[in-house]
C-alpha cells in the first residue's frame, strides 16, 4: 500500500457516484446497486489496507545518529533501515529531523545499540543526546502519510495544495464513513427498492457523492480542502433531505438545513480569514519563511507565534486575552454548531429527518454531523491557546455541548415520530461529543463518535425497517412489532441499551469516559464552577437518555399492535446490515475497555482508542494529572454511570413494559404533564420563539431594508439612475453654449486666443514639475 | 521715439492692424464687415512676416526669402478665402435677407 492509494480512495465513490448519475437510469437498477455498493466497499477495503500499513509503521523505531553511526546501523540492519525526514513533536517545540527508522522493535535495537556503543546509558536517558536521538516511533511521531496531488492555488504568499493527510484520526474516521457507509449502502438497496430506476439511480448518485465528499473533508491537510468537503457533504445532505422534492414540505426541510448550515459556514469561513491573517503575521516575522497556508503543519508552527500575540494583547488591554487564535477558534467552532446541529444552530436537523431513512442514519447520525467534532480535534493544538475576553474557547464549547446535551435529550422523550426521537437523541449525543471536546478529552469524544455511530446508524436503520413494515413514522401508530420483526426487534434492542448506556455495551464506555473525564476536571485544583455543573448536566442526561430509549423501544415493540395492515420482516439486505451493526454496537466498546475492568498482562488494551489519539492530539490536562491514576475516581464515576443507566433502564423498560400507553400518565398527559410535555415535544419552543419570531422576522427586516435602502435607493436611483442624470444635467449646463450666435462665437473664440496661451505660459513651470515628480516617481 | 528701430515700428504697425481687425471681427455686426476685419488681420500678419523677413536677410539659409514666400502663400490662400466667404455671404443673405450676424433668423446656421 502506498500513499498514492488516499487520494484513489476519493476517487472510488466518487467514480460510482458519476457512473450512476450518468449511466444509471439506462442500465437499470442492478448496475446501479453493483456501482453503487461496490464503490464505498472498496473504499473500506484500500481503508483497511492503509490502516495496516500505518500500523506496522508505528511499531518501528526512529533514531537519529551521526555520520560514522548511521554507516555502522546501516551496515547491521541493512534493508530494513532507511533514512526519513520527519517532525519530531519535542518539549522543545516541533522540529525537522534527519532519522534513521529501522524495522525493529524498540526494545532490540536499545540493546544492540548499547551492546555495540552505538548510544551510551547516558543519552539513553535524556533521549536528546549529542549523537543520538531515540524513540520509539509511536511516542515521538505517530506514522501519518501525506500525500500532496500538486499546488492548487498561490496567491501572493498564500499557497494551497492538495494535499491529504492520512494520520491516526483520519484513517478512524475513513473507516467508520466507508465501512458504516458499506453497511448504510447495501441497506439502501433494499429500503429504495420500489422506487424507479431513475429515482434509484440519483439515491446512489448522492450517496456516493456524499461518502467521496466527507472523504475529503476527512483528508485534506489543508483547512481549505477540508472546507471543500464540508460543502460538499452540506450538498449531498441538502439533495438528500429534499430527495422526495415532490412534496413541497420536504424540499423545505432541505433548505432550512442548508441556509442553517451556510450561517456556520460563514463562521468557518471567518476563522479561515483570521488563520490566514495570522499566518500571514507569521510569514512576515519569519516563522515559516515567506510561504503561508491553512495547512495543518503550518498551522501547527502558529501556535507559538499567536500565543506571543495574546500575551502582548494581554497585557495590553489588562487581562482581556484575547488572540487572533481565539478569534478564530470561535468562529470555527460556530462552523461547526452548524454542521453538527449545536445549539444555536441545531434547528435543521430534527426537520432533516424528512430525507430517506438510510440518508438519516448515514449523514445525520453517523458521519457529517460529527464533523463539527473531527475538525476541532484535528486543531486542537490551535483551541488549547484559543482565548475570547479572557474566556477559553474550549470552556465555550463544552458549556454549548452540555447545554445541548440536556435540551435535545429532553426534547426527545416527547416526541411521537419514531425519527424525531432519533434525530434529537443525535443532537444531544452530539452535545456529549463537544462536551467531550470541550473538557480537552479529544480521545474520549472520538471514542463516543465511533460508538455512537454504531448505534445511531443500527436504531436508523431498525426505525427504517420498521418504517418499511408500518408505513408510518408515529410511534402510536406502532406497537407490538416484536412478534412481527424478531431481528429488527433484537438488534434495535442492542442498539437502544447501547444508546441508553447500559454497562458493557459501546455506548456505557465511550459516554462514561466523557464524563469521567468532565468529573475528573472538576476535581482538578482550581476547577471552574461550571465543571460540576456540567457533570451533573451531563448524568441527567444520562438518565433522560435512558428513558428515551427504553420510551422507543417500549412504544414500538411492546404491547399490542395499534396500526393498521400487516407488518413483515424487512429482505435479508435489510436484515443483515443491521446484525453487522448490532454487533458492532456491542464489540466497539473494546477500543475503550476501561484500565479499571483489565486484568494485568493486557493492560496495553485498555481504552485502546482515546489513547492512540492522544499522540496526535493536544494533550489532555485530566491526561497530566492522571499521570498517577486516581482510581477511586473511576470507580466513582462508572459507579454513578451504571446506576443511572440501569435505573432508568428498568424504570424506563421493566416497570412499564406491560402497560397499554393509554395507562401511562406521560403518552396521556393531563394538567402540568400536559403542558410540559408539549414543551418539549416542541423542543423547548425553541423553533417558534427564536426562529420564526426572532431571526426570521429580524432576517426578513433587515432583507427588506437591504433592498430598499442599499439596493433600491443606492444602486439603482443612486448609483444607475445616477450617472444618466449626470449626464443630462451636464448637457443642460453646456447646451447654452451653442447659441448659433456667431457674435458670442467669436467672443469665446478671442477670449480662448487670450486665456489659453496665458494659462499655458503660467502653467509651464507647474507643468514641468509635475513631469518631472511622475518621471521620478516612476523609476522608484 | 527713441530707441525704436525700424523692424520694431513694422512689427508695432502689424500689431496695431492686428488690433483693429480683432476689433472690427468682435465689434462689427455686418457680416460683410467683420470679412474685411479677418482680411485686416491677415495683412498684418503678413506685414510682421516681411518685416521679419528683412530683420533675418543676414542670415544664410534663405531665412529672409522663406518669410516673403509664406506671405506670397497667405495672400494666394487669403484670396480663395474671400472668394468662399463672400459666396457664403451671399447664400446666407438669399436665405435671410440681412447680412447682419445677430438677426436671429442667422442662429438657423446653428444646425
Amino acid at each position: 500500500m502506498t500513499t498514492s492509494t488516499i487520494p484513489l480512495l476519493i476517487l472510488v465513490p466518487f467514480l460510482g457516484a458519476m457512473l450512476n448519475a450518468f449511466f444509471g437510469r439506462r442500465f437499470g437498477k442492478s448496475f446501479v446497486t453493483c456501482i453503487g455498493v461496490s464503490a464505498p466497499l472498496i473504499a473500506f477495503v484500500m481503508g483497511a489496507a492503509l490502516f495496516g500499513d500505518l500500523r506496522q509503521r508505528d511499531g518501528m523505531t526512529i533514531v537519529q545518529l551521526d555520520a560514522d553511526l548511521q554507516r555502522q546501523v546501516a551496515e547491521q540492519f541493512g534493508a530494513s533501515a532507511r533514512y526519513e525526514l520527519v517532525t519530531v513533536h519535542g518539549a522543545h517545540g516541533s522540529s525537522e529531523r534527519q532519522v534513521l527508522r529501522v524495522e525493529e522493535p524498540y526494545e532490540g535495537f536499545v540493546s544492540y545499540a548499547l551492546a555495540n556503543r552505538l548510544i551510551t546509558e547516558g543519552e539513553l536517558e535524556t533521549e536528546h543526546g549529542a549523537d543520538a536521538v531515540i524513540a520509539r516511533a509511536g511516542d515521538v511521531d505517530p506514522a501519518a502519510l501525506t500525500f500532496e496531488l500538486g499546488n492548487w492555488f498561490r496567491v501572493g504568499g498564500f499557497e494551497v495544495n492538495f494535499a491529504f493527510l492520512l494520520d491516526r484520526i483520519s484513517i478512524l474516521l475513513v473507516l467508520v464513513i466507508t465501512g458504516i457507509g458499506s453497511l448504510i449502502h447495501i441497506y439502501s438497496t433494499g429500503y429504495m427498492g420500489d422506487r424507479p430506476a431513475g429515482t434509484f439511480a440519483r439515491f446512489f448518485t448522492y450517496l456516493n457523492l456524499f461518502v467521496a465528499a466527507m472523504l475529503v473533508l476527512v483528508l485534506g491537510k489543508d483547512l481549505l480542502l477540508m472546507f471543500v468537503g464540508w460543502e460538499g457533504v452540506g450538498m449531498c445532505s441538502y439533495l438528500l433531505i429534499g430527495f422526495d422534492y415532490g412534496d413541497k414540505g420536504n424540499a423545505a426541510c432541505g433548505t432550512k438545513a442548508f441556509v442553517v448550515n451556510r450561517i456556520g459556514d460563514l463562521g468557518f469561513v471567518l476563522g479561515m480569514l483570521c488563520l490566514v491573517v495570522l499566518g500571514r503575521q507569521a510569514a512576515l516575522s519569519g516563522v515559516g519563511g515567506d510561504v503561508f497556508s491553512l495547512d495543518v503543519e503550518f498551522l501547527r508552527t502558529l501556535v507559538g507565534h499567536g500565543a506571543e500575540h495574546g500575551a502582548a494583547a494581554a497585557h495590553g488591554a489588562h487581562g482581556g486575552g484575547t488572540s487572533m487564535i481565539g478569534v478564530a477558534c470561535l468562529l470555527l467552532f460556530i462552523g461547526a454548531t452548524g454542521k453538527s446541529a449545536q445549539i444555536p444552530l441545531h434547528i435543521w436537523l430534527p426537520d432533516a429527518m424528512a430525507g430517506p431513512t438510510p440518508v438519516s442514519a448515514l449523514i445525520h447520525a453517523a458521519t457529517m454531523v460529527t464533523a463539527g467534532i473531527y475538525m476541532i480535534t484535528r486543531l486542537s493544538f490551535l483551541f488549547e491557546h484559543a482565548e475570547v475576553f479572557g474566556v477559553p474557547v474550549l470552556g465555550i464549547v463544552a458549556v454549548i455541548g452540555g447545554l445541548t446535551a440536556f435540551c435535545a435529550g429532553a426534547a426527545a422523550i416527547a416526541q411521537d415520530d419514531i425519527k424525531r426521537v432519533l434525530a434529537y437523541s443525535t443532537v444531544s449525543q452530539l452535545g456529549y461529543m463537544f462536551l467531550g471536546v470541550g473538557a480537552a478529552a479529544y480521545g474520549a469524544a472520538v471514542f463516543h463518535l465511533v460508538t455512537h455511530a454504531f448505534f445511531k446508524a443500527l436504531l436508523f436503520l431498525g426505525a427504517g425497517s420498521v418504517i418499511h413494515a408500518c408505513h408510518s413514522q408515529s410511534m402510536s401508530k406502532m406497537g407490538g412489532l416484536r412478534e412481527y420483526m424478531p431481528w429488527t426487534h433484537k438488534t434495535m434492542m442492542i442498539g437502544g441499551f447501547a444508546l441508553a448506556g447500559f454497562p458493557l455495551l459501546s455506548g456505557f464506555f465511550s459516554k462514561d469516559l466523557i464524563l469521567f473525564h468532565v468529573l475528573a476536571r472538576s476535581n482538578m485544583e482550581g476547577a471552574h464552577w461550571l465543571w460540576p455543573l456540567l457533570y451533573g448536566m451531563g448524568v441527567f442526561t444520562a438518565a433522560l437518555t435512558a428513558l428515551y430509549s427504553m420510551r422507543l423501544l417500549r412504544l414500538t415493540f411492546y404491547g399490542s399492535y395499534r396500526g393498521s395492515g400487516h407488518p413483515h420482516e424487512s429482505p435479508w439486505v435489510m436484515t443483515v446490515p443491521l446484525q453487522i451493526l448490532a454487533l458492532g454496537a456491542i464489540l466497539a466498546s473494546l477500543l475503550g475497555w476501561p484500565k479499571l475492568f483489565m486484568w494485568s498482562g493486557i493492560e496495553g488494551y485498555a481504552e485502546l482508542l482515546p489513547h492512540s489519539l492522544h499522540a496526535v492530539v493536544a494533550g489532555s490536562p485530566v491526561d497530566r494529572m492522571l499521570e498517577e491514576p486516581k482510581h477511586w475516581l473511576e470507580i466513582l464515576g462508572l459507579g454513578i454511570g451504571t446506576l443511572v443507566a440501569v435505573g432508568f433502564c428498568v424504570l424506563g423498560f421493566f416497570v412499564l413494559w406491560n402497560l397499554p400507553p393509554s395507562e401511562i400518565a406521560w403518552e396521556r398527559p393531563v394538567g402540568w404533564m400536559r403542558r410540559l410535555r408539549e414543551f418539549l415535544f416542541r423542543a423547548w419552543m425553541y423553533d417558534e420563539v427564536v426562529n420564526k419570531q426572532g431571526a426570521q422576522p429580524a432576517v426578513k427586516q433587515l432583507s427588506y431594508s437591504l433592498w430598499r435602502w442599499f439596493d433600491d435607493k443606492t444602486l439603482d436611483q443612486g448609483l444607475v439612475d445616477g450617472m444618466g442624470r449626470v449626464g443630462v444635467e451636464l448637457s443642460h449646463m453646456t447646451r447654452a453654449a451653442q447659441s448659433g450666435r456667431v457674435s458670442s462665437y467669436l467672443r469665446w473664440f478671442a477670449m480662448g486666443a487670450v486665456v489659453l496661451p496665458l494659462l499655458a505660459i503660467l502653467a509651464s513651470p507647474l507643468f514641468s514639475l509635475l513631469t518631472a515628480w511622475f518621471a521620478g516617481g516612476g523609476t522608484h | 521715439m527713441n530707441g525704436l528701430t525700424t523692424p520694431d515700428l513694422v512689427q508695432m504697425l502689424a500689431a496695431g492692424l492686428f488690433s483693429i481687425g480683432v476689433f472690427g471681427v468682435l465689434s462689427r455686426r455686418n457680416l460683410l464687415i467683420v470679412l474685411m476685419s479677418v482680411e485686416i488681420m491677415l495683412n498684418a500678419v503678413n506685414v510682421s512676416l516681411v518685416g521679419f523677413s528683412r530683420e533675418m536677410a543676414h542670415l544664410p539659409q534663405g531665412a529672409a526669402e522663406g518669410g516673403q514666400v509664406l506671405v506670397l502663400m497667405t495672400m494666394a490662400v487669403a484670396a480663395c478665402e474671400v472668394a468662399l466667404g463672400l459666396s457664403i455671404l451671399i447664400a446666407l443673405f438669399r436665405h435671410v435677407r440681412s447680412v447682419d450676424i445677430d438677426t436671429p433668423r442667422a442662429t438657423l446656421l446653428r444646425n
